[in-house]
Parts: C-alpha cells; sequence; structure tokens
C-alpha cells in the first residue's frame, strides 16, 4: 500500500509538478490548493502519513493551517518556502512543522525529509527491549515515557506529542545525563548533519518542553548546556 | 605643549573628567588650607606674645618694686616670681646675671636682643635656647641699664600649630580624592546616555532593528537622540523594504524554477523511453535550468550579503570541522584537509559552506582540479589555503577575478559547465561580512593558491 500524502500549495503549476514527480516516486499523493480544502480533506479522510504544506496559501496561511492540523493530527508536516526570510521558517516551527525544504528543491530532497521524519519511533530509542523510563519521579505527577507503545504519560494522562516530538525525546532518553550536541540531534532525528538549521532543535525543544515540563520557564527534565547542547535529567 | 594635550587626550573622556575634578579640588582645598594656616598661626602667635609681654611687664613691675627696697636679694625676687612652668626669668640687676633656672644663662641670649634691650626698648623675640622654641620678651627696669628677660616656651604654640597643619594637609588630600570621586561620578552619569547610545548601535548593527533610545525628557539630549532614533527609523525601513525586495524576488523566480526544476526531474526519470533528440533536448534543458539555478541562487546570496540579510544565525564552530563537513558534503575526498592547530570562529555555517563550495568549485573548473585545503592558526587568525593545480592565475588579474562575472567581460558567455561568474564574489563578500578577506596567490610549483582569513573567537 502507498504512503499517502497530503500536498497543500496555491500555486497550480508548481502543485501539478510536485504531485507528478511524487507519485513517480511511488506515492499516493492527495493535492489541495488551500489550507480549507486541506482541513476538510483531514476531516473527511482523517490523517495522512506526511504533510507538505506551502507557506503562502490563501485566505488562511501555512502558519494557521498548521496550526489547525495540529489541534488533532501528529501527522509529519515538511514546510516548503519560497521565501528567504528565516522568521518564516522559524514561526513554521514554531506553529508545529517538523521540517523545512527552500523553494527550488530536487524531488530527492523532499523524500529524503520524509523518509527521515516516517522512522519508526520505537527503534531509535528501545532497541531490542523497550521498556518503560520514567523522566519525572513526582509522586503527584509520575512522567513515564513508554517507547514501545509510543506514548508519554503525565500522571495518568498521556502527553499527545508529535512523532518528530517523540522521537526527539526518545534520543534524549537514550543516554540520560548525556550532553547530546544540536547537531548530533540533527543527525539521528532529522537526518540532517552540520549544515542542518539548528533552529530546527530548538524550537522542537522549546515544543517538547511545553508539553512534558511542569514549569516550561524552568525546565528540568531537558536541560539546555550551553554551547554544547541538551541533556536529559530525570526530575525528583 | 602639544604633546602633553595628546597625552591629557589619551586619559579618555572619562579619565579627563576624573583629573579636572581631582585638579580642581585640590587646587582649592590647598588654597584654602595656606590661608586658614596663615590666618590661625598669625592670629594664634599674636595672642601668644601679648600675653608673654603682659606676663613680663607685670614681674618687670613687681622685680622694679622689690629691687628698690634697700637690702633686697635679685636671687631671692627671682625665686619669689613663680613664672609659669617652663618659662625662665634671667635679671640683668648692677652688672649681674640672675636666672630662674640654672641651664640658662646671658650666653644664651641673642646679641640683638641684648643689645635693643641695653638700648631701654623693650623687645619681644623668637628664637630658640637647647632647640626648644621660645619667646624672650626684654622689659628695661630702668635706665641703669637693669633688664628683666622672661623667656616663655612656645612648644605648646608649636604642637597646636602642628596638629593643625596635619589636619588642614589631610583635608585637601581627602577634598581631592573626593574630587576624583566626585568627577568618577559625574564622568559616568554624563556619559551614560553616550554608552546607552554605543550599545544601542551595537545592538542595532547586530541585527535588533527595533532598537531604540529611551526618551529621557533631558532637555541637552532631545536633539541627540531624537536624531538618532530618527536615522534608526530610516535605516530600518531601508532594511525592511530590501528585505521585502528580496522576498518577492526569490518567491517570483524561485516558484516558476520549482515548476522546471520538479517537471523536468520526472521527464528525467523517463529519459530513455525518449527519442535520441528530444533526449538531447533534455539534457540541454537540465544542464541550463542547473546553471540558472545557481545563478539565482548565487545573485540573491550576494545581494543579501552585501545588503547585510542574513539567512542563518552567528554559531561558534571549528574551521576545521567546518571544512571537512563542506569536504563530505560537495562529495569530495575528506584526505584533501590537513587541519593544524585549532580555530574557532563564530559565523554563519550555510554562508561559509557556500563560499568554501565556491573556491573549491573554482579550482575544479578553472584550475585543474582541487589539489589541497588546509588549515592553520596565524595569530589571531584562522587561514584557510585552497591549492588547485592549474596554471595559475596572472598578477594582473588576481584582484580582478574577485569581480562579479570577471569571466564575461571578455564579451562571451562563460563556456558550459563553468561557474556562474559569481562565485569568487560572493566568497569575497562573505568573508568581508565575517570580519575577514580572501587573497590570490601562487602556490610554490605552480598553480593558483587561494588564502582566506578569518578572525578566530577570542574566548573572554
Amino acid at each position: 500500500m502507498a504512503v499517502r500524502l497530503l500536498v497543500v500549495e496555491d500555486d497550480d503549476r508548481v502543485r501539478s509538478a510536485l504531485c507528478l514527480a511524487l507519485e513517480e516516486e511511488g506515492y499516493h499523493v492527495d493535492e489541495a490548493p488551500d489550507a480549507e480544502t486541506a482541513l476538510d480533506l483531514l476531516k473527511r479522510d482523517g490523517a495522512p502519513e506526511v504533510m507538505i504544506v506551502d507557506l503562502m496559501l490563501g485566505e488562511m496561511d501555512g502558519f494557521t493551517c498548521i496550526r489547525e492540523v495540529r489541534r488533532d493530527h501528529d501527522v509529519p508536516i515538511i514546510v516548503v518556502s519560497a521565501r528567504d526570510d528565516t522568521h518564516d521558517v522559524v514561526a513554521a516551527l514554531e506553529a508545529g512543522a517538523d521540517d523545512y525544504v527552500t523553494k527550488p528543491f530536487q524531488i530527492k530532497e523532499i523524500t529524503a525529509r520524509m523518509r527521515a521524519l516516517r522512522r519508526r519511533a520505537g527503534v531509535a530509542a528501545g532497541r531490542d527491549a523497550p521498556q518503560d523510563l520514567p523522566l519525572d519521579t513526582n509522586p503527584d505527577a509520575p512522567l513515564i515515557l513508554s517507547p514501545g507503545s509510543g506514548t508519554v504519560r503525565r500522571g495518568r494522562s498521556e502527553l499527545h506529542l508529535t512523532l518528530t516530538e517523540f522521537r526527539l525525546l526518545c534520543e534524549l532518553a537514550e543516554a540520560p545525563g548525556r550532553v547530546l550536541s544540536r547537531s548530533a540531534l540533527l543527525e539521528r532525528v532529522w537526518d540532517r548533519g552540520f549544515f542542518g538549521d539548528e533552529r530546527i532543535v530548538d524550537v522542537h525543544v522549546r515544543r517538547l518542553r511545553t508539553k512534558i515540563e511542569l514549569d516550561p520557564s524552568e525546565p528540568r527534565i531537558v536541560v539546555t548546556v550551553r554551547g554544547l547542547g541538551y541533556r536529559l535529567d530525570v526530575a525528583r | 605643549m602639544s604633546r602633553a594635550s595628546t597625552r591629557f587626550g589619551r586619559l579618555g573622556l572619562r579619565g579627563r573628567v576624573i583629573f579636572s575634578f581631582a585638579v580642581g579640588a585640590f587646587l582649592v582645598s590647598l588654597i584654602l588650607a595656606v590661608s586658614v594656616f596663615t590666618i590661625s598661626r598669625g592670629y594664634m602667635v599674636g595672642q601668644r606674645e601679648r600675653s608673654a609681654e603682659r606676663q613680663a611687664i607685670t614681674h618687670a613691675e613687681l622685680v622694679r618694686a622689690v629691687l628698690a627696697k634697700p637690702g633686697a636679694s635679685a636671687q631671692v625676687v627671682l625665686g619669689a616670681l613663680e613664672p609659669p612652668v617652663d618659662t625662665v626669668l634671667l635679671l640683668r640687676w648692677g652688672g649681674h646675671w640672675f636666672a630662674s633656672e640654672s641651664d640658662v644663662g646671658p650666653d644664651s641670649l641673642p646679641m640683638k636682643l641684648v643689645e635693643a634691650s641695653v638700648a631701654g626698648a623693650s623687645t619681644t623675640t623668637p628664637m630658640t635656647i637647647h632647640g626648644r622654641p621660645i619667646l624672650a620678651v626684654a622689659i628695661p627696669l630702668n635706665d641703669r641699664g637693669d633688664i628683666l628677660y622672661e623667656l616663655a616656651p612656645l612648644n605648646e604654640l608649636e604642637a597646636t600649630l602642628r596638629v593643625l597643619r596635619i589636619i588642614l594637609s589631610a583635608c585637601a588630600f581627602a577634598a581631592t580624592i573626593g574630587g576624583g570621586l566626585l568627577g568618577l561620578w559625574a564622568s559616568r552619569r554624563v556619559l551614560t546616555p553616550l554608552h546607552q547610545l554605543a550599545h544601542t548601535a551595537a545592538d542595532i548593527a547586530g541585527g535588533e532593528l527595533e532598537s531604540r533610545l529611551p526618551d529621557t525628557g533631558d532637555r541637552d539630549l532631545v536633539t541627540i537622540i531624537a536624531s538618532f532614533n530618527t536615522m534608526v527609523d530610516s535605516l530600518q525601513r531601508r532594511i525592511e523594504r530590501e528585505r521585502r525586495f528580496f522576498g518577492d524576488v526569490s518567491h517570483e523566480l524561485r516558484t516558476p524554477l520549482t515548476t522546471l526544476i520538479t517537471s523536468v526531474g520526472v521527464l528525467s526519470r523517463h529519459q530513455q523511453e525518449l527519442p535520441d533528440r528530444s533526449r538531447r533536448a533534455l539534457e540541454l534543458i537540465t544542464a541550463e535550468l542547473d546553471h540558472l539555478y545557481r545563478l539565482l541562487e548565487d545573485l540573491l546570496a550576494l545581494a543579501r550579503t552585501e545588503a547585510g540579510l542574513h539567512q542563518d544565525p552567528l554559531e561558534t564552530m571549528s574551521v576545521g570541522e567546518l571544512l571537512l563537513n563542506t569536504l563530505a558534503r560537495s562529495k569530495r575526498r575528506p584526505d584533501l584537509l590537513a587541519v593544524e592547530g585549532d580555530c574557532t570562529i563564530t559565523g554563519r555555517k550555510s554562508a561559509l559552506e557556500r563560499a568554501f563550495v565556491n573556491l573549491m568549485d573554482n579550482a575544479d573548473r578553472h584550475g585543474g582540479g582541487l589539489m589541497a585545503v588546509a588549515v592553520c592558526r596565524e595569530g589571531s587568525n584562522a587561514v584557510v589555503v585552497v591549492d588547485d593545480g592549474g596554471d595559475g592565475v596572472a598578477e594582473a588579474d588576481r584582484d580582478r577575478i574577485f569581480e562579479r562575472f570577471a569571466t564575461a567581460h571578455a564579451g562571451r558567455r562563460s563556456p558550459s559547465g563553468t561557474g556562474t561568474g559569481l562565485g569568487l564574489a560572493l566568497v569575497a563578500e562573505t568573508l568581508a561580512a565575517h570580519g575577514g578577506n580572501v587573497k590570490c596567490g601562487e602556490r610554490p610549483g605552480g598553480g593558483a593558491r587561494f588564502i582566506v582569513t578569518l578572525p578566530v573567537l577570542i574566548p573572554n
């Protein structure tokens, strides 16, 4: 069964070419010319396996579209942008995008990004015998990471992490107490290396913190190590 | 004079203010201390003289009265007078000398005093006996040359004056220090707006275009604050306009290019199914599209670098690591690189990557192939050397090759497979934006050598 994608792009020619090229690569591609159509499609058919979203759309822009999708879905979202403006990229990541590609691109760049984002999370973390990992031993609301079932629970309730946030957390949980540099995380989670945009990591860590930390302004689980990277501590 | 004023100028504004305040305070307190001391000294000495004279006159009257009686002994009279402590009485009576203390005699008196008093006038003179300050008062008792000398001690007065001198010096010293401190405080206050201006200017230069000087309501600063903020406003408007323009240009050009590249990619997958002539046409399109793409990217990058609009943030990185990753990303052999010493810089990774890739591409395209890349530390600079195995660059052309479209000036388009004509210009612009530079030289043994200099990060 072919992997199902949703391409949201307002420029007809770009959208057609993109769909053509992705279908050539063996994907099943749904297309939407604007954010409203995309959200309707999502409501009707459920989430695809990856979404590709242009930032310049019609009425509703790409950022709003991503935020709307993120309300209910943890589907990986790749942003494509033709603008140089770097604020756009960060804003899109803040809104909930997982990665971005700037136009013009070779189609293999998009497929490489998709492959990286669709890698199984459990494989990255638990290896052979994924075990539940306590990340916060607070007796009132313990935080438990279950790489096997792909869930994170705070107390009784399950937290809604996106696939990428979950994989990021798993990578950090691989070696609690050890510092992982931004480029190492880029390599492991996004398949990007030295020249990848490290802001992708920073924004994802920020998003992750708002979900798992009790006080995101004073993180105790995912800790920044100035000049080096990030470290996961088991909070007590 | 001029040398002195330059030296003064070297102190800096704050130093000059502190120095001026300290010198001013020192001069004022010196004048004050000297006048206070002179006036008090005159007053106290005068008072001491008058009291000594009064004392001497009283004693002289007593002596005169007692000795007028027959049979009176001068020594007994002296003993009965009971002068104040440390005061010595010396009496010359009938040609004989009598003293109330045994260690004082007529030899102790200065000649001048003796002569003056013999002449019949009462005299007061300060003098020293056995190293002690003394006020000598001579009172003639009659016209037979009999005289009473009263030697009053001045050491108490001297001690008082000494204490006064110490206190005044201490005050002058304290006032000087105080003046200096006041100068420090005043200079800080005066310099605060200047510091603020410098900070804000640095913030703006660092990209925080929203920074403005706050309105302090200070009448003296209103003009400078207003004109500074107006200048930044217009700068910000210009930068925003340029940013928008580059955004629009890149959007408008990249969007159709995306369609083209993606569609040609689809065609290329089916290359083998195409007739021979169509395939050759597709190859031409692909090559030209690639050239157009690189041209657009180089043009945009060059324009952005010139306008100071950056795509990626400043990061701290090792030059060796950067070059190793650049070689890997551009699919070149990592053993081309030789790293010597540790060179850490702050810069924008992808901009620097693009610059070094351009240098390496240039070596491959025009220089007969990249031979070696080496990085080493020279003083406060990281020096990267990129060598090629070509014929080298003629000395006359070594500056010109960094101009944009340098090869195109000959009036023909560069042959296929060559660069955009912007690569080296972008290298120069990127390095200039990083505070470094690039030069073209000659590799020992022939070939061109590009030498890149970048300032290393000095840890503070």
